[in-house]
């Protein structure tokens, strides 16, 4: 087969060409038409030393078992480094594997050239990498996240309830214009549903968000003026602080938290070597619409929580529906427009039927 | 700095071999001396074979649950170095794995730390920033000397001879530098509180100066703190027993960024006038301006996003002319004994080949990254030229080699992409 040769100790090298003779490969380097060296004395050096490399001077010689060989990738050329530190080096790769006949190659590297080599595998693994993608987003960072999300300690997340109220305080919320009545009204919903351990309730202003309820992960719960003020009656007051508390007891925010970073890590971690555009565009599309998924699974459990908790009070689960109803109606925008992966809480038909078919609110 | 970076320093460095019309080595006379031979390098790799070898060590990655992607990693470099050709020989890399995953490991404690701290204090982004700055030219030895010693071209190896010390000794003081301003700006922000009824004009005239330092200073530190590093990092790079050289000159670094920020406003200029007409013709066409009651909400959002993307564009602007000026002009001015390097790289055809791959490659959903890839190297090898004979040159360490080896047990592969 014919290659280059490229002396011990040098880079020159020159064609060549190698034969199998029994148990031993044989490397012949083709004669220099022009003996005379070129110029310095690098040269000079580089070309004595190719020469002595070679046995009979233009020959090198080993038992085919001493000489290694480099995996096959693709085109690129095969190594095949003699013990003595000369390389012989070949594009013809057919003619390497045919050589190394049952000696082969084993291990990894084979096994990964032969998937490579055909477009078959090629269109299996296309068709594998939205599966295993959706499988690593839907089923493993959750079972990942829930514990590690329960490993942060309460202290670290009462920290970060505090970070969290003060920032919503500066960019977004508005002090409270409540009666006193109207916040014991609420108050008197902690109590009821017996969550006085778990459940921090504070009301602020709505500014942009309007009627609104936000649970924070270290069990802060903040009403808006405009959402006490909408949902005059303590059953429905009850049902959406409820939905708050089990996001607090399912440990939303820090699942999501702990599953949005994952999902940018491992797409980092596997893309790891692209340039940084389509690394971006990469990362952030498939993070945005999982986040989405995530939001609204969460949402169902809340649901589900407030449901049990609800029913457990003696108030009708019916009560969540009325509450959302009038949730919705009243954010009626641009939001409720949008496709329904892009919502961030599952359709309120969906939310409605799985409230079952108790009585209805109010009764 | 990233990988394509590195890689270029690799590239730069190694990318001295001769091209087949001048004929296979050693079949003709070389040249007097006087002419040295003109070589072309070439990319040779495919993007359809590539494409293969891509998605199936992708796939592979996700089912080993990321493990593999150090393998993934070798054989993507296996590939680009391999299809790499210089006087009709290929470069060829080496590194195992195992360096590789722990290179990874580092890069993603690093990233958990820093994301997950800034949740629950303010302070923790900053401490990792110091941190990270602190150990930049001890990690930016050991990922060159992983990356250069586990390259080789006809049988040679590429090495780095820097070491840590000398790294600290040649830009530390100018990262000191950068990274006492960044905890001088956070601390003022810290101070200020913005709440303070009284003082607010006070308050917001510190944060703006504060911000106006910061921004002033690295723009200034920029120029200088790049002229160091990549005057450092080519003077050690290797190739058998021999070292290249590099004589680099500040004031090139110093008309890139002139040229860089000009350009950068401008295009910014551009995309903002773009984006009022669009918006502008919205309006009008949908009659919005008589009665903006009628506008759907959605349709304003879709225009002012399609025209947010634009800054995508504008943005890979100023990156390109930075990075085209400043990697030329480095790789113009090495030498390795007697070969000579020439990088040609075109500002606008580069960043017009990273804007159309970025879009090819969303469009796509991702699918057309490895083209993307094999077509941006095809690209910038073949902007490179070297003169000389890359026939004569010597093996052999310029350092006691069990040391070598001791030190490169220790080294690891960082890719700085983050
Ligand atoms: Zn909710």
């Amino acid at each position: 087969m014919r290659g280059h040769w490229t002396a011990p100790g040098a880079s020159l090298t020159r064609p060549a060409s190698l034969r199998s003779e029994g148990g031993e490969w044989v490397v012949g380097v083709d004669p220099d038409p022009l003996e005379d060296a070129p110029h310095g004395a690098d040269v000079e050096a580089g070309h004595s030393q190719a020469a002595r490399a070679g046995d009979a001077g233009n020959e090198a010689r080993a038992a085919a078992d001493d000489v290694r060989v480099s995996s096959r990738l693709a085109s690129i050329p095969r190594r095949l480094e003699f013990p003595g530190g000369g390389c012989f080096s070949t594009l013809d790769n057919d003619a390497v594997d045919q050589l190394l006949g049952r000696r082969g190659e084993s291990g990894e590297a084979s096994l990964v050239d032969r998937l490579e080599r055909r477009w078959a595998w090629a269109l299996v693994a296309v068709a594998a990498l939205p599966v295993c993608l959706w499988l690593l987003f839907t089923v493993g960072l959750p079972i990942v996240a829930h514990p590690l999300a329960n490993a942060i300690p309460e202290r670290a997340v009462d920290t970060l309830d505090d970070a969290v109220l003060t920032l919503l305080e500066e960019q977004l919320l508005e002090p409270t214009e409540l009666s006193l009545d109207q916040m014991l009204q609420a108050e008197a919903q902690v109590d009821r549903l017996g969550l006085n351990d778990r459940v921090d309730l504070v009301f602020h202003g709505g500014g942009d968000i309007g009627a609104n309820a936000l649970a924070l992960p270290g069990g802060t719960v903040v009403f808006t003026d405009e959402l006490v003020e909408l949902l005059e009656t303590d059953d429905e007051l009850a049902a959406v602080l409820a939905h708050e508390a089990g996001h607090v007891a399912e440990k939303h925010s820090l699942r999501n938290l702990v599953q949005s970073v994952g999902a940018v890590a491992v797409l980092g971690w596997i893309f790891g070597d692209l340039s940084f555009v389509t690394d971006l565009a990469l990362v952030s599309v498939p993070a945005v619409l999982q986040q989405l998924s995530y939001t609204r699974r969460f949402e169902r459990e809340a649901d589900a929580y407030a449901h049990r908790l609800l029913e457990e009070h003696g108030i009708p689960a019916a009560c969540l529906s009325t509450a959302l109803s009038k949730l919705v109606e009243q954010a009626r925008g641009p939001v409720s427009e949008l496709p329904s992966i892009l919502q961030t809480h599952p359709g309120l038909e969906e939310r409605i039927a799985a409230s079952g078919d108790g009585p209805a609110c109010g009764e | 700095m990233n990988e394509n970076e590195l890689e270029e320093g690799t590239g730069g460095s190694g990318d001295a071999t001769q091209d087949g019309a001048v004929a296979p080595v050693g079949e003709t006379a070389p040249q007097a001396a006087s002419e040295a031979p003109r070589l072309q390098p070439e990319f040779t790799g495919r993007a359809g074979e590539y494409f293969r070898i891509w998605i199936v060590n992708l796939v592979l990655s996700l089912l080993t649950l990321g493990i593999y992607s150090a393998w993934a990693t070798v054989r993507n470099r296996r590939y680009f170095y391999g299809n790499t050709d210089l006087a009709g020989q290929r470069f060829d890399f080496h590194g195992s794995p195992v360096a590789i995953l722990k290179g990874r490991l580092i890069g993603a404690a690093l990233f958990l730390v820093y994301v997950f701290g800034a949740q629950f204090h303010w302070a923790v982004p900053l401490v990792a920033v110091v941190v990270i700055s602190a150990s930049f030219p001890w990690m930016l030895v050991q990922a060159l000397r992983f990356r250069l010693a586990n390259t080789s071209h006809r049988g040679l190896r590429f090495g780095f001879q820097g070491t840590a010390a000398a790294a600290y000794r040649a830009f530390g003081p100018l990262l000191l530098v950068s990274v006492a301003v960044l905890v001088f700006y956070f601390w003022t922000v810290g101070q200020v509180d913005v709440e303070d009824p009284e003082n607010v004009q006070m308050n917001t005239m510190m944060i703006l100066g504060a911000s106006a330092l910061v921004f002033l200073v690295s723009v200034l530190l920029m120029p200088v703190l790049w002229y160091r590093i990549r005057s450092f990092t080519m003077n050690h790079v290797s190739y058998g027993r021999h070292l290249f050289s590099a004589e680099l000159r500040q004031g090139v670094f110093w008309g890139a960024l002139g040229a860089a920020f000009g350009l950068g406003v401008a295009a910014t200029m551009v995309v903002f006038l773009v984006m009022i007409a669009v918006v502008a013709v919205v309006m009008f066409g949908t009659g919005a301006v008589s009665d903006p009651d009628s506008m759907n909400p959605n349709t304003l959002l879709i225009t002012i996003g399609l025209a947010y993307l634009l800054f995508i564009p504008a943005y890979l602007l100023p990156f390109s002319v930075w990075h085209c000026m400043t990697t030329n002009h480095v790789i113009s001015v090495t030498r390795l004994e007697n070969l000579g390097f020439r990088l040609r790289l075109g500002m606008m055809k580069y960043w017009w080949i990273m804007v159309s791959n970025a879009a090819v490659a969303v469009i796509s959903l991702g699918m057309a990254i490895p083209w993307a890839k094999v077509r941006m190297e095809r690209y910038r090898i073949s902007c490179l030229e070297v003169t000389g004979d890359p026939n004569v040159f010597l093996a052999g360490t310029r350092r006691d080699p069990t040391a070598t080896a001791e030190e490169l047990g220790e080294a690891f592969d960082l890719d700085f992409g983050f």
